[in-house]
């Protein structure tokens, strides 16, 4: 069989089909959206750290619960929480 | 007993990120083994509606104005029964269809407390960031309710953007406030 025989014989990729990889692809992505959200509340917590700056208040027990309630450290713990039930069940 | 505002900015950050872990677990999809979407059914989250319930009796106690009580007191109550049935419901103890119904009815009626919080004392601090709560509120439970009557699935609720909006807020505003 030539070549223009054989290139003729092969399906084209369709519109129809294009739009199908394309959903299937946002799909894929988007049921990995726990991982993604989480990565952007890092992202959020590191920023807001860099904007407004954490005070640091000792080490003491409430001292430690002062230090980690914050926002930034607040939204890192969130954003672990939610990477952490990212895992498949 | 008044209390300075840093503290009352911290309730709100504690409170706000409790929210924003309970509505990213209860709506973001988990995948299961086979890849297909699941709904996460964990007990964390009841768990957490009950103890923000507890934060916000606490405020019954700590207000110092009697709407702000009555509010708070409501709300709680809200908090806690949904997270009452919530747990009955996810470990079997007690299963109805009317269930489903519960957490946006939650999230309308808490919407619904904003509102009459603003209506009650509308010069008081902070109304019109209650207001806006409280339209994003309403207009998650609305959503959500929609969902649950009209059984759409989607990867993705719609319900998220107005619930993360208003967490959020609950912890971006009391920064403003505290400064």
């Amino acid at each position: 069989m030539s070549e223009s025989a054989d290139s003729a014989a092969r399906p084209r990729p369709s519109g129809r089909g294009l739009v199908r990889s394309v959903a299937s692809g946002v799909r894929a992505a988007l049921v990995e959206s726990r991982a993604v959200v989480g990565l952007l509340l890092v992202a959020a917590g590191v920023g807001w750290a860099i904007f407004r700056g954490l005070h640091f208040y000792g080490v003491s027990p409430t001292h430690l619960a002062y230090d980690f309630d914050q926002p930034p450290w607040l939204l890192l713990l969130v954003s672990g929480w939610l990477l952490y039930r990212s895992r498949r069940p | 007993m008044i209390l300075p505002q840093i503290q009352i900015a911290r309730a709100h950050w504690i409170l706000g990120a409790l929210f924003l872990a309970i509505i990213l677990d209860e709506y973001l999809p988990l995948v299961a083994r086979d890849g297909t979407p699941v709904r996460s059914r964990s007990l964390v989250v009841p768990w957490a509606l009950m103890i923000g319930a507890a934060g916000v009796w606490a405020t019954v106690v700590f207000a110092d104005v009697v709407h702000d009580m009555l509010i708070h007191f409501l709300w709680g109550d809200i908090l806690f029964a949904a997270g009452a049935l919530e747990l009955a419901r996810r470990r079997g103890v007690y299963d109805r269809p009317w269930l489903d119904y519960v957490l946006p009815l939650a999230f309308l009626s808490c919407g619904v407390l904003f509102i009459v919080h603003v209506v009650v004392d509308p010069s008081g601090q902070g109304a019109h960031w209650h207001l806006a709560m409280g339209i994003l509120l309403i207009a998650a439970g609305l959503i959500d309710l929609a969902r649950v009557r009209f059984h759409r699935v989607s990867l993705v609720p719609l319900v998220l953007l107005p619930l993360a909006g208003f967490a959020l807020a609950l912890i971006a505003i009391p920064v403003a406030a505290a400064s």
